[in-house]
């Protein structure tokens, strides 16, 4: 019951177009620190540096889409927690933070500063405020939900939501197997160039006198 | 005694890329003379004629062929993409001539056939993000990229034609001719990306620039040209879509949007900026990145192959209508006004030697050849 209430405020932020434009976030980030570290030598590290780079890069492409209006009803703010800057998705309902995880079964790590904790706790004890959807959600009230992601031999993307003690299941799908969003694949259509031949000339037999027949010098002749 | 017409040796020399004095050192004569000639005040003799003929590498004929007046005195200034780069006023003078010749081409096949109808909205560069916005509204496109540039552009009326400039920093030219607009691309340059955004840009002259005198334009080209490549940035990547697509604005994010949106790496920086998508910082970053990865070079951006082609296919599908329905054909066409080759495959995109093979081969793509080809440049 009470995961259904949570499912359900949820999917009143995100819905289906919002969380496809999450899976194009993740796919482009994961692409990009592909690419850029191509050419990085392959230590027991590389798999390390790409996790904190593709951390790094989904909130920049999260911020980037949300300042680009991709997003129906979601804004995006740096948190500067305890010094420690985080990007937070605000929706009507829910504040949305990445985090990246090795594999799916993993809980989020605790942050330094206690930003996670805290949010639990302040989960815990919203529950009640959102007992009615309609109820008018002050700015710090939201629910905290965490895209929970990953893929180094895996790729994932959960909202989970924790609470103190509770453990709920995942409150969407895999996001990775939904379908991607249309961003403007197509292409303006444009006619072909057709010639026609002029009425007159289709039914005539004898040709008509060549425009250069006709042309006046501009300088006449000696 | 030969009549040749005065404007057309004129013509046929400045195509040439001739000086006066050059043509008079081929032919051992006077520079005298050869104004005379030209100037109406004297006639060459037929020997002169046939030796003038040899020198220009054109058939007798073109040089007794009068030149359509409205050719001459209703053709606007060629305004050239990179108009520092039109180094010398031969170099005008001849793609001057080698546009009137064109439009020359196009006049005598608007005698059988009709071309699309010409479409130019009537837009200034006082709001250049506006001005692109209504040219794409007037004609039927939303902000999508646009796949088939060349297509699009002849099915607005705009004649385009290739060209051999000789000069790799020139890249295209444009004017209006008798009301109907040209625009010539430069067949020195492969790049792809480059082409698209050239033909662009001379949409941008097209549109802004076609009442301005060519002292105006010499006097003001640096504006001139930033208001054309604004144009072609603005038509070819609208903000609403475009900005929409820059989620990431790394070079790489760049780089993937590059087959989508048909344009240079550079030209969605330039846009990215004016868009104030990525900072003054990030913009030279990117410039310094390209650099060191040579990127900046001519021909050197990655991705190029998979842009598409600017394909001109209106002087060619032309060709082919008159050809089927027997009305003329290429050689009749040549007979009849023998200008250079180079100006037929401009237009008509088909080789003419290659041609000939064809003919002897297959005995019946061309019914009717009167001439013979191989003698004629």
């Amino acid at each position: 019951m009470q995961n259904e209430h949570f499912v359900n405020l949820t999917k009143l932020d995100w819905t289906d177009h919002n969380l496809s434009i999450l899976k194009f976030c993740k796919e482009e980030a994961y692409k990009a620190v592909l690419a850029h570290t191509a050419d990085y030598p392959p230590t027991p590290h590389l798999p390390v540096v790409r996790g904190v780079m593709g951390w790094d890069r989904l909130d920049y492409f999260l911020d980037v889409a949300a300042k680009n209006n991709l997003f129906e009803g979601i804004t995006s703010r740096w948190v500067d927690f305890q010094g420690a800057p985080i990007l937070e998705l605000r929706g009507k309902y829910t504040s949305l933070t990445a985090c990246h995880v090795l594999s799916r079964d993993d809980k989020p790590r605790e942050s330094a500063y206690g930003y996670r904790k805290n949010n639990r706790a302040k989960n815990e004890k919203n529950q009640e405020l959102f007992a009615e959807i309609e109820a008018s959600v002050s700015e710090d009230d939201l629910l905290h939900i965490i895209l929970l992601h990953g893929g180094r031999n895996d790729n994932f993307a959960y909202l989970r939501i924790y609470l103190e003690d509770s453990d709920i299941p995942a409150l969407s799908e895999n996001i990775m197997l939904m379908d991607s969003p249309e961003m403007t694949p197509e292409t303006e259509s444009v006619p072909t160039p057709m010639p026609t031949l002029k009425e007159a000339i289709a039914k005539a037999e004898i040709l008509p006198e060549l425009p250069a027949d006709k042309g006046k010098n501009v300088h006449s002749q000696s | 005694m030969s009549t040749a017409n005065p404007e057309r040796i004129a013509q046929v020399r400045e195509f040439a890329g001739l000086s006066k004095t050059d043509l008079a050192q081929k032919l051992e004569v006077s520079v005298a003379a050869v104004s005379q000639w030209e100037d109406g005040s004297k006639n060459p003799t037929t020997a002169n004629l046939i030796s003038i003929a040899q020198a220009l590498s054109v058939d007798v004929k073109l040089l007794m062929k009068p030149v359509p007046s409205v050719v001459l005195t209703r053709r606007g200034p060629a305004i050239f993409r990179a108009q520092s780069a039109a180094k010398t006023a031969q170099m005008k003078r001849r793609a001057n001539r080698f546009a009137e010749m064109a439009s020359e081409l196009f006049m005598l096949l608007e005698q059988w056939v009709s071309f699309p109808k010409i479409e130019l909205p009537s837009v200034t560069p006082s709001n250049i993000e506006k001005a692109a916005e209504t040219c794409r509204k007037a004609w039927g496109l939303g902000n999508l990229p646009i796949t088939k540039l060349g297509e699009l552009f002849e099915s607005k009326g705009i004649r385009l034609c290739s060209a051999e400039f000789g000069d790799d920093r020139c890249d295209a030219y444009s004017c209006i001719i008798d009301g109907r607009p040209f625009t010539f691309l430069g067949t020195e340059k492969q790049d792809r990306a480059r082409a698209r955004f050239d033909i662009a840009h001379e949409l941008g002259h097209l549109l802004f620039h076609q009442h301005v005198s060519e002292e105006d334009i010499l006097n003001n080209s640096a504006e001139i040209e930033k208001q054309a490549n604004l144009f072609a940035s603005a038509f070819l990547m609208p903000a609403e879509t475009f900005s929409k697509d820059v989620v990431d604005t790394s070079i790489l994010g760049f780089k993937r949007l590059k087959p989508k949106w048909g344009v240079s790496i550079q030209a969605m920086i330039y846009r990215a900026k004016t868009l104030e998508l990525i900072t003054e910082e990030t913009f030279e970053r990117h410039f310094r990145n390209m650099s060191a990865r040579g990127w900046r070079k001519a021909k050197a951006e990655p991705l190029d192959e998979t842009i598409p082609l600017v394909n001109r296919s209106l002087g060619k599908s032309t060709l082919e209508l008159l050809e089927k329905n027997n009305v003329i054909n290429i050689w009749e066409i040549l007979s009849d006004l023998p200008l250079p080759n180079t100006v037929f495959q401009s237009v008509f995109d088909r080789d003419l030697h290659f041609a000939t093979r064809n003919q002897v081969v297959l005995g019946k793509e061309f019914i009717r050849p009167k001439i013979d080809p191989n003698n004629r440049n």
